[in-house]
């Protein structure tokens, strides 16, 4: 097991090692000069230059990556050209709206997909599963900005059930995690309603079933114990895929969460911003799969297996 | 008994087609979707460009009437012309984002899962980097470097998605490749592009199809969703993000402003959707329990 943990560990400093180079050549490449962007247009040669230096940004690329990983390494993102606020500060402030918010999306998808997929898979084949399966697509198609405009207009405006924006209750959590599970639900509902279907036909369910237990009980002990597999390995892949759409509940909402700081940050260039973002976005999500895939290696032992031998 | 009989005297294509009829969403939806392509490629010949991007206070927030079926925006441009425009954008672009996107992935996830070994290695690995990010940050770092126009979208959206497409023809080209037919076509010493060519993509594209097509209403809800954030396509382009970010304000005074562009985006990428799983069972019958 630890060598399994220590292998899979260490497959996540090349990705973090790619990406990140990834992103700062990208950034560093693209047009316009971000010292004549923060000195406005009347600076001399001499001022541009001054801070040219001081931003480390006459220096090859490549060095500049080297010495802005080693500060990284440190545990320091550098500070935002705009307001020169250290980006670690802003971002311990804002990561736990997102954090919430990406975690009640992950529990309502969870919630909803698990019961709604079983229900459609238990029916397999009547009304209920149909209307099941089209809502669930429907839901797919809707594009979250709308949705959420829609709740927010709808509850927060005209019913005032909720909060129209900010953080601060459970109750501001509401409409934005719903907005964002829209995103995951539908495919959370699918991927439980076929893996379902692959147990469901199994024979130590005929067994179950023939022993006279309830379909309550056949189907939560035998059934969906067994089916919930690789509908957990998903769970991973959820995060992540709400984590990203933390960007439209946070602007939609207006959450001061890291998704419209990064978003801020992207519509002025500022650079140290949008890369301190993009890798810690990075370092969550990589830990978030290694915890599922440690999860899964505990559950089911033929993973392990397969790495240690 | 006789429906049976008539299928098996078909082709491969024939039978698929055969199953895929029999899905009536997804076969109605290849007609809707059909129309509305045809309405948005078709639009410069029964609507004037200018309608759409004209500004016209004296005529803003007209509720939709005969002239204006869509009503008019905050600027007083009809909203239908707006949303027809917009969707120029959305769908082709889309469709451009999966296209490229598809050769690509086909591409490398052929060469990785057919050669496997340090070739699939290091392009997994490249592969993996670019999944480390949710797709909607990793597009928008490459919208803030290129600058935000309807090409430099596609380009962003179609990095972003040639990870997954590579994964899912490498997957599925590792299963094929050690099928008899292709032993038998390496035994006449056929070459490996040919056998890659003529027996692993016709055998293993199913899938990729499959989700080149569901993918593409996840590409079209992702273009919008940059627009919304105003990092898409600059005004007063329409857009279909960009008209709802344009008149968000508004909504809750002119409900219109908000339902009818979210009705004609959901109609489309929801026709998309239904055609992409009727493909998948006319495609794979086992799926289908």
């Amino acid at each position: 097991m630890l060598k399994y943990i220590a292998k899979r560990i260490l497959l996540i400093i090349p990705v973090i090692i790619g990406i990140t180079l990834f992103i700062y050549l990208l950034l560093d490449f693209a047009p316009g000069d971000p010292v004549a962007l923060l000195l406005g247009a009347d600076a001399t040669q001499e001022q541009m230059d001054a801070l040219r230096h001081e931003l480390g940004l006459d220096q090859n690329v490549f060095i500049r990556y080297l010495n802005y990983m080693k500060q990284v390494l440190q545990g320091d993102l550098g500070a935002s050209w705009f307001n020169s606020r250290p980006i670690m500060d802003e971002f311990l402030e804002r990561f736990p709206n997102t954090l919430a918010l990406a975690f009640s999306a992950l529990f309502i998808t969870i919630v909803f997909g698990l019961s709604f997929g079983t229900l459609a898979a238990v029916n397999q084949n009547t009304p209920l599963d149909g209307i099941t399966l089209i809502f669930a697509l429907l839901f797919a198609s809707m594009p979250s900005f709308w949705f959420g405009l829609m709740l927010q207009i709808l509850f927060a405006l005209k019913l005032q059930w909720f909060p129209a924006m900010g953080v601060g209750t459970i109750k501001h959590m509401v409409l934005p995690a719903i907005t964002l599970s829209l995103g995951t639900i539908a495919n959370q509902v699918r991927m439980t309603r076929s893996s379902i279907l692959d147990v469901i036909d199994m024979n130590y369910v005929r067994t179950a079933r023939s022993k006279g237990a309830s379909e309550f009980h056949v189907v939560y002990h035998h059934v969906i114990r067994n089916a919930l597999m690789p509908v957990v390995t998903n769970w991973g892949l959820t995060f992540a895929t709400a984590f990203g759409g933390t960007i439209i509940s946070e602007t939609v909402f207006s959450i001061p969460g890291i998704s419209s700081y990064l978003i801020n940050a992207v519509k002025v260039r500022d650079v140290p911003v949008v890369m301190g973002t993009v890798i810690i976005v990075a370092i969550i999500v990589a830990l978030i799969n290694l915890v599922i895939d440690l999860i899964y290696a505990v559950i089911d032992p033929r993973v392990k297996l397969g790495y240690t031998s | 008994m006789k429906k049976k009989e008539k299928a098996k005297s078909q082709s491969q294509l024939g039978l698929i087609l055969f199953r895929f009829k029999k899905n009536k969403l997804a076969y109605i939806s290849v007609y809707v979707l059909i129309l509305i392509a045809l309405a948005i490629l078709l639009a410069p010949l029964y609507m004037d460009y200018d309608k759409a991007i004209k500004q016209n206070i004296s005529e803003r927030f007209i509720s939709p009437c005969w002239e204006h079926p869509f009503g008019t925006d905050l600027y007083g441009r009809d909203l239908l012309a707006r949303v027809i425009y917009g969707g120029r954008i959305s769908l082709f672009a889309g469709l451009a984002v999966i296209l490229f996107s598809f050769i690509f992935g086909v591409i490398i996830g052929s060469i990785s899962g057919y050669f496997g070994g340090w070739v699939d290695q290091i392009l997994m690995r490249f592969i993996d980097i670019f999944m480390a990010v949710p797709t909607i940050f990793l597009a928008m770092a490459i919208v803030t470097a290129l600058g935000a126009t309807p090409v430099n979208l596609v380009i962003a959206f179609v990095i972003c998605n040639i990870p997954s497409y590579s994964r899912i023809v490498r997957s599925s080209i590792m299963t094929l490749r050690n099928m008899e037919y292709v032993e038998a076509a390496k035994c006449c010493g056929t070459s490996n592009l040919r056998i890659i060519l003529k027996h692993i993509i016709p055998n293993g594209i199913g899938p990729v199809i499959v989700t080149a097509t569901i993918s593409l209403g996840t590409a079209i809800l992702s273009i919008s969703s940059l627009g919304f954030l105003g990092l898409g396509i600059a005004p007063p382009t329409p857009e279909w993000g960009t008209l709802l970010a344009d008149n968000r304000y508004y909504i809750r005074y002119y409900p219109y402003l908000g339902i009818l562009p979210g009705v004609a985006i959901i109609l489309t990428v929801m026709c998309v959707n239904f055609i992409g799983d009727g493909l998948r069972d006319a495609l794979d019958p086992k799926m289908k329990k």
